[in-house]
């Protein structure tokens, strides 16, 4: 493993500046405490510094910078417990960036790159009640889609005729789609429940998508901002150990809370170089690239809940109150955890595609 | 077998420097020309001096190709070998699944780093050539019965009288020191020192003096690879000390940071084959793959940790490479891997169900994949107790790294 590239770095000391202004702990709270679906202001400023199109090709409207970067933002937006609903719009990319066809680059790519479109994508699933017709009728309904709050645009999956799943690509803003947001027990995203009512989807917009793949890359994004969450929750919790005083002493000398903190260092370190090392992988295409991937997910998601979870126990009390915002990180990565597939789910993809990898070297 | 003259092979390695492939294939040539492919079953139920005989015969073929000594610098008659290259030694070793030189660890490594930067000239040219040409096996006397991880309140007591130092105490966990020819001491040479590391001194002991009484250890696998070690008036001349008088705790940290992870390095290259081989041995013996989701899933974040803690000792070889210190990542992955040596040995141990559980006859020197998978967890307390306990590294990351109040 090598140390992050000058750029990465740059890119990675942009983001933490904005948000370190932007999202700051008042502005979280600020914006937890209104009623404001997302907040626009760090949309706008995302959108102007390209955060949307970090990943998506220079053809396209974006910034192509490729993978590494994608996960130095989420890791960053994790770690300041940021309200900005942008994967559903990073998986909406990636899926067109696979599957549309030129037009439908042409027309959603660029827009999405500079955040005038906010979008969703969504897997099957048992929330997921959705039907296309023969004739290409979409009726059904779909919940618990993360970022659909505020979104304009959508790929859902269907059951086609025969129950074979297929992805459609629909605009929400039609007469005969309702999107009806549902707050998260993660105060700083929210999801929805989009309802459609007899939709004629145009064949074209029936596109091609590689559901494990869009799984595995969820899990990837995921696994940044839950690493970024856990490091953030972390750093707070060891400045916490230094100046809280019980008997006379900073309850960081205590060995038996001492050894803890010690337990997650070591984690989050090799958390960390897991992480580093999958970006590559995908930077290279390498075959192992997917495994590794879903690696992340329930291995980086699992260390991240055991890091966030002792966090509030370590911080006593003050970590079980509303007002401490321990609570923010633990449900943010608790969030992390279920979508798109649980810790089980991914460890038995990541032992399959071992498994795999076995049987290629032999 | 270990009986045979060294047979010449085609193969040179060090013919290879600076062509990292064309090394490798060398290393890999050698190594299949050379280690017999029953090792493992010629050591299983051996006694001592059959391995003992083993590790001198592996270290006689590690040196006629000029790889016993391969990091130690060119001026030291070692090979010089980049970094780079040992990784590569390294790598090829834990492929095919070779002997480990586990008698020499401290005549590689915590010897010569000792002296290299302690030692007088003298003392370099003495003990360095005897390990390079003659094989001379060390040991380490730091711990004691009252002296384990608050290594220094130890009491062994050196005082000067004349030529010699006159020492009495006892040492304890000394690996092979039943076969050692010298021993790397600590004792005290000022009780009345301010602070107990103050007065500690480092010494050269003749494991041959007069005084010197060895006892095996028997451990909870049933092999006996540790020793006391009983010092009687033993006299130590007084060219015998390494560096001044009182100033062994510092010597003691070069010691202690002697190898540069090429250690575990070397253990968790054969903790990757041994996986692959263990998962294939698994589902042959089921007829298809860990079908237990519980133990499937378990193994499967092993192989997350295990990948983690590889780049990690990769990141720390590069830095060792830049000349950088990495004494704070070396106690990271110290822990890192002592908790996954033991969470995988005990997976396995608990995958093969009754089958492991049967008493089998000792297995020398085939590291923690002997083949007997409850002993292979034992002695993976090896690594959770000894070089700092897990509890002593918990301490050390959580004062010097996160910056936590002692």
């Amino acid at each position: 493993m090598t140390a992050e590239t000058e750029d990465l770095a740059a890119l990675r000391e942009a983001i933490r500046d904005v948000l370190s202004t932007q999202a700051d702990r008042a502005a979280v709270r600020k914006f937890i405490n209104s009623t404001a679906a997302m907040d626009a202001s760090l949309w706008a400023q995302g959108a102007e510094l390209g955060w949307f199109g970090l990943n998506i090709p220079e053809d396209d409207g974006g910034l192509g910078l490729g993978v590494s970067a994608l996960l130095v933002l989420f890791e960053e937006l994790g770690r300041a417990v940021a309200p900005l609903p942008v994967l559903g719009t990073v998986l909406a990319a990636e899926a067109i960036v696979h599957g549309g066809n030129a037009a439908q680059r042409a027309g959603f790519l660029p827009r999405l790159a500079a955040g005038q479109r906010p979008a969703v994508f969504a897997l099957p699933g048992l929330n997921a009640n959705l039907l296309l017709s023969e004739h290409h009728i979409l009726s059904g309904d779909i919940s618990l889609v993360i970022d659909a709050a505020t979104a304009q645009l959508a790929i859902l999956p269907a059951s086609g005729v025969g129950g074979d799943p297929v992805f459609c690509l629909l605009d929400l803003s039609q007469a005969n789609v309702a999107v009806e947001p549902q707050k998260m027990a993660d105060l700083t995203r929210q999801a929805a429940t989009i309802t459609v009512s007899d939709l004629r989807i145009d064949p074209s917009a029936i596109l091609p998508v590689d559901a494990a793949a869009m799984a595995n890359f969820a899990g990837l994004l995921l696994s940044a901002d839950a690493l970024g969450a856990a490091q953030g929750v972390f750093e707070l919790t060891v400045d916490y150990m230094k100046t809280r005083e019980q008997f006379g002493k900073p309850i960081g000398s205590f060995q038996a809370l001492k050894h803890r903190a010690a337990e997650h260092h070591i984690a989050l370190v090799g958390a960390r170089a897991l992480l580093a090392h999958t970006a590559t992988l995908w930077e290279t295409r390498h075959p192992d690239a997917a495994f590794h991937t879903a690696l992340c997910k329930a291995h980086i998601c699992e260390v991240a809940l055991t890091v966030a979870t002792d966090a509030v126990q370590l911080h006593g009390g003050i970590g079980f109150t509303w007002e401490h915002e321990c609570h923010l990180f633990l449900k943010r990565i608790y969030l992390n955890n279920q979508l798109f597939g649980t810790t089980a789910t991914f460890y038995d993809t990541a032992f399959d595609g071992l498994a795999e990898s076995f049987s290629r070297a032999a | 077998m270990m009986d045979q003259t060294v047979n010449p092979t085609p193969f040179y390695p060090l013919g290879h420097v600076g062509d990292i492939i064309a090394f490798r294939a060398a290393v890999a040539g050698w190594l299949n020309a050379t280690v017999p492919p029953d090792w493992r079953q010629n050591l299983t139920g051996a006694s001592e001096e059959t391995y003992l005989k083993f590790q001198n015969w592996w270290f006689d073929q590690l040196k006629s190709v000029g790889l016993a000594t391969p990091h130690w610098p060119k001026s030291w008659g070692g090979a010089g070998l980049p970094l780079s290259h040992q990784v590569v030694m390294i790598e090829e070793l834990a492929r095919i699944g070779g002997p480990m030189a586990e008698m020499f660890v401290v005549s590689l490594f915590h010897m010569p780093a000792t002296l290299f930067a302690n030692g007088s000239p003298a003392q370099c040219d003495r003990y360095l050539t005897g390990v390079r040409d003659r094989g001379e096996i060390w040991c380490q006397g730091f711990s004691e019965p009252g002296a384990g991880s608050d290594l220094s309140a130890l009491r062994t007591r050196a005082e000067r009288k004349g030529d010699v130092y006159v020492v009495n105490g006892q040492k304890v966990w000394s690996s092979f020191g039943m076969h050692a020819d010298f021993c790397l001491l600590l004792a005290r040479t000022n009780p009345q020192a301010p602070k107990k590391n103050a007065g500690i001194s480092y010494f050269i002991l003749d494991m041959r003096a007069a005084g010197v009484t060895v006892r095996p250890i028997r451990q909870i696998t049933g092999r006996a690879e540790f020793t006391e070690i009983f010092l009687d008036n033993v006299e130590i001349p007084v060219e015998n000390l390494i560096g001044a008088e009182n100033a062994g705790w510092q010597i003691a940290q070069s010691t202690l940071a002697a190898e540069r992870g090429l250690l575990i390095f070397e253990h968790a290259e054969r903790m990757t084959h041994a996986l692959r081989r263990d998962y294939q041995a698994l589902t042959e013996q089921h007829g298809k793959p860990l079908e237990d989701a519980g133990l499937r899933r378990e193994f499967t974040k092993r192989y997350a940790e295990l990948t983690a803690v590889r780049l990690l000792i990769k990141q720390m070889i590069e830095q060792g490479e830049h000349g950088q210190d990495s004494g704070l990542l070396a106690a990271v992955i110290k822990l890192y891997w002592a908790q996954l040596l033991q969470n995988y040995t005990s997976l396995m141990a608990r995958m093969r169900g009754l089958d492991a559980q049967r008493a089998m006859p000792l297995s020398l020197g085939t590291g923690h994949n002997s083949g007997d998978y409850l002993s292979d967890f034992l002695q993976s307390y090896g690594w959770t107790i000894a070089g700092g306990t897990n509890e002593i590294m918990r301490t050390l990351i959580a004062e010097r790294i996160l910056g936590l109040p002692r």
